[in-house]
């Protein structure tokens, strides 16, 4: 690395070297059957140089690439993008690793698999379902001219366990992910096998407003929209309807939301980001009230706000090295005043609780309009749950419907934004949203 | 490429395969005030899979060095399945396939893609109305040596270059968003005098915010035929993928062959041979020709799309459609070119048919989970009593895929592509994925408006 940053130097003003190295396997079983093991073993590095208050990348899948230096120059003198001071604070300590998960061969993370496959037949030998465990490892290294030269290690384990329908599409489906490996409890594959088996009785709905409860996975599709709200970038370019609104209350007191990248064992844990911030725990709304943006070095500067360690290579669709750093989450965490899960269930006179939604990506994304196809949902009434809903939309917009968060749970589940997962959230109930029926 | 290297590398027994691709990929990207991003990535790498047990291992590597490595990892990956499958149709394919585009862009400095990129910039931005625009120019171009163990020799390039934009427009707290793209080929020159195109979505974009929100409900809809290729791509295509159904007898099943999904003369064909398009390649990253699959026939389900094993599993034939997005990623069954075939009514007689719906223009995004889809689009038209009234905005449709194809009562008399490609699937987004349709008429649909 320092070789190539010394070759970087020799034609530009500032310089860095960023390499990730990726270790990972990917188990899936389907009806109990091994349905393969993908492994990967990638060297991916990135340049970054600065001169003449411009900026310009390349990327390689070696650090002996002799292209690299002149591919960066290429884009520096056709981009206006401008140079940004490279940053040279030394990191803290983070647990992003887990040397238990290191350890982990193919062999153990297959039998993972089918300890989980078997555990769910044992739960209920007539329910058709399926298995996923991937194991990543990667080790990130950050060089620049600034004095930055740091590296960390991380470690994943993510699981997916999934039941199938009697038509063979998906039924119910529970997802973990952690830098350790995550405990799967026989309450939780009891829920699983419950809500398949509601998925026999298919309930319609007409158009209603109702109360809503979104269960922590699929908080992620609103988070979302939170996001692209509190996203620097959008502030800056007038597309996030957040400017010059910190300090505001927009949210309902009872929630609270935070970005923490230093969380240990995180899905996205990270000991800095990835142009060298170090990792943070930025509050974006403490009780309803807007308190932070998600900025970069540059937004930074023009917000007004240190940088938050949020830069990051990738897209709402990939994690490629090429992807330039922009504003994403690392551990988003929904906080708030918590009740028990069955107590908040328990409390609905009729109501909804989403479990699945498709179409996060769609719509206006950045303003908060959502307009979601509820792929897995239970009408709740009398404070239990009834039988699958099908074929129904929710929609509105999150400035809207986080003014109105009734309750937050208990019961921690990791967030999903489509591809990725994004952080953790109990289940949110919301006093009231329009539900699109037959 | 070192392909003696590789060939050497094979092992000589059980079913192995290999890929290698050198990849390049240049954007040039700009946002409302400048463009702020110019990137020429040049990555190599490569795929190996090994069928020795009961189902496939697979490794991928960056180092050319690791080769050993990676197939012997892939073995004790497909080892520890129990069982011993085997393939029962190896493809065996010598050949090599170069590009040959009509004006390729590769012999052009980067200054002039930047220049044109900024000539339709300037005409989209000359509008107070247009808040932000994120604009992209994408060229990418791959050569990729398939190898297996019992003769497959296919070394192919891959070129596929094009702008898209996604246009903002605001009043007051009121934002619009619309698409558009070009190209979605090897030929930059599909690329050039889009001048009024551009103007023409501007100024969509710009009336969209005169548009009244569309009140939830159902509506009997005629979508446009980028609409329609959205629609068939999503609600139908990803489950006429048969890598779903393997280990899935149940699916497999709902998918019999012969089983009516739609009235008599309605037909969807996924043609990866048709060229010009997005997803048009001759052969697969498992070194399969590429064939045309009539998916449905006279409204019977008729075929599916192939990788070897689904082929495998299903005792069919391969079709060739078994693609990853790029060396770090195993193949997987993917639609090269789907489109829902023409029908014989015109737009005009679809439109006098109906009495209170919407004509609705321009993808903006779908998703599939199994029976059900969604997907958004750019904007629409009231339809009332056979005649199109006013704009609306902020559409989202939702429905059955079953109930869907049953509810489409008409087809329109000429088909289109849409340019812009674009799949995601298993944690892969490929590009390279063509997509259009005849205009159709739909009843019934599910619109989730605010």
């Amino acid at each position: 690395m320092r070789q190539l940053l010394n070759k970087a130097m020799a034609v530009a003003e500032g310089g860095e070297v960023y390499k990730r190295d990726v270790h990972s396997t990917s188990v899936d079983i389907k009806l109990g059957k091994l349905k393969g093991i993908n492994a990967e073993k990638k060297r991916e590095v990135a340049l970054r140089l600065t001169k003449n208050g411009l900026m310009g990348a390349a990327v390689s899948t070696s650090l002996e690439d002799d292209t690299l230096v002149d591919r960066a120059l290429i884009a520096l003198e056709n981009q206006k993008s401008d140079a940004i001071k490279f940053p040279g604070e030394p990191p803290r300590m983070v647990f992003s690793f887990s040397p238990e998960v290191d350890q982990l061969s193919t062999e153990d993370v297959t039998k993972m698999a089918f300890d989980l496959s078997r555990r769910l037949k044992e739960k209920a030998p007539d329910v058709p379902s399926g298995v996923r465990v991937q194991k990543s490892i990667k080790r990130i290294s950050l060089l620049n001219s600034a004095g930055f030269n740091e590296t960390y290690d991380y470690s994943n384990v993510s699981i997916s366990l999934y039941t199938l329908t009697e038509k063979g599409f998906m039924g119910s489906s529970k997802e973990y992910s952690s830098g350790k490996v995550p405990e799967v409890s026989d309450r939780d594959l009891d829920r699983l096998i419950e809500r398949h088996r509601l998925g026999s009785n298919t309930i319609t709905m007409e158009n209603e407003k109702m109360p809503v409860i979104f269960s922590g996975n699929v908080m992620g599709a609103l988070m979302l929209r939170v996001l692209g709200g509190v996203n620097g970038g959008n502030v800056l370019k007038g597309t996030s309807p957040l400017k010059d609104r910190i300090g505001e209350k927009l949210f309902s007191d009872k929630i609270t939301i935070r970005d923490d990248g230093k969380m240990a064992f995180g899905v996205n844990t990270c000991l800095f980001d990835d142009e060298g911030t170090i990792a943070k725990n930025t509050v974006l709304y403490e009780k309803g009230v807007l308190k932070n943006y998600l900025v970069n070095i540059e937004q930074g500067k023009k917000l007004n706000q240190e940088p938050t360690g949020n830069a990051l290579k990738r897209t709402l669709f990939s994690k490629e090295i090429e992807d330039t750093p922009s504003i994403f989450d690392t551990n988003l965490i929904i906080e708030g005043d918590h009740q028990e899960d069955e107590l908040i269930i328990k409390g609905i006179k009729r109501g909804l609780l989403i479990t699945g939604v498709m179409g996060a990506h769609t719509g206006n994304v950045n303003r908060g309009d959502f307009s979601l196809n509820i792929s897995s949902g239970y009408l709740i009434e009398n404070g239990e749950l009834q039988g699958q809903v099908k074929g129904a939309m929710i929609a509105g917009n999150i400035y809207d419907l986080f003014k109105n968060v009734e309750a937050i749970g208990t019961h921690y589940e990791v967030m999903r934004s489509i591809f990725y997962h994004m952080g953790y959230s109990p289940m949110v109930l919301f006093k009231e949203a329009s539900i699109v029926g037959k | 490429m070192e392909k003696e290297y590789f060939k050497k590398a094979l092992l000589t027994e059980d079913f192995c395969d290999l890929r290698y691709q050198d990849f390049s990929h240049t954007t040039i990207k700009g946002g409302k005030d400048e463009i702020d991003e110019v990137s020429i990535v040049k990555k190599s790498g490569g795929n190996v899979r090994v069928l020795s047990g009961g189902g496939f291992g697979s490794f991928s590597f960056t180092d050319p060095k690791d080769i050993t490595l990676a197939f012997q990892e892939a073995k004790t990956a497909s080892d520890l399945n129990p069982g011993k499958e085997k393939l029962k149709r190896i493809p065996t394919n010598v050949a090599h396939i170069r590009v040959s585009p009509k004006e390729d862009p590769r012999d052009l400095p980067i200054s002039e893609k930047k220049k044109l990129l900024e000539k339709y910039r300037s005409l989209i931005l000359n509008n107070s109305e247009i808040a932000d625009l994120e604009s992209q120019y994408y060229e990418q171009f791959t050569d990729t040596l398939i190898l297996n163990n019992h003769g497959a020799e296919v070394q192919q390039e891959e070129l596929i270059c094009g702008m898209t934009f996604r246009i903002t427009a605001k009043k007051g707290d009121l934002t619009q968003l619309t698409r558009l793209s070009f190209g979605g080929n090897e030929d930059y020159s599909q690329l050039l005098n889009k001048e009024s195109e551009v103007l023409d979505k501007v100024q969509q974009t710009i009336n969209l915010l005169d548009a009244e929100p569309v009140k939830g409900g159902n509506y009997d809809v005629i979508l446009d035929s980028d609409v329609g290729g959205l629609f068939i791509h999503e609600a139908f295509g990803h489950l006429s993928e048969a890598d779903n159904l393997i280990g899935n007898e149940t699916l497999a099943n709902t998918m019999k062959l012969g089983t009516t999904f739609a009235m008599e003369s309605f037909n969807v064909i996924d043609d990866p041979t048709r060229l010009g398009h997005p997803g048009t390649y001759i052969y697969d990253h498992e070194g399969t020709k590429a064939r045309p699959v009539s998916l449905i026939k006279d409204g019977k389900l008729s075929g599916r799309l192939h990788s070897l094993e689904s082929a495998n599993f299903m005792d069919e034939e391969p079709t060739g459609h078994a693609r990853a997005k790029n060396f770090g990623f195993t193949p997987i069954v993917r639609m090269g070119n789907i489109y829902i075939d023409q029908g014989k009514s015109t737009l005009e007689d679809m439109i006098a048919s109906i009495d209170d719906g919407l004509y609705l223009f321009g993808s903006a995004g779908g998703q599939t989970s199994g029976e059900t889809f969604t997907f958004a689009v750019q904007g629409g038209y009231r339809i009332e009593k056979g005649k199109i009234t006013g704009m609306v905005r902020d559409l989202a449709l939702t429905g059955h895929l079953f109930t869907t194809l049953k509810n489409i009562e008409m087809v329109g008399n000429e088909v289109s592509f849409s340019k812009a490609g674009g799949c995601g699937k298993g944690g892969q987004i490929l590009i390279q994925s063509g997509k259009g349709s005849a205009p159709i008429k739909i009843k019934n649909m599910g619109i989730g408006g605010q």
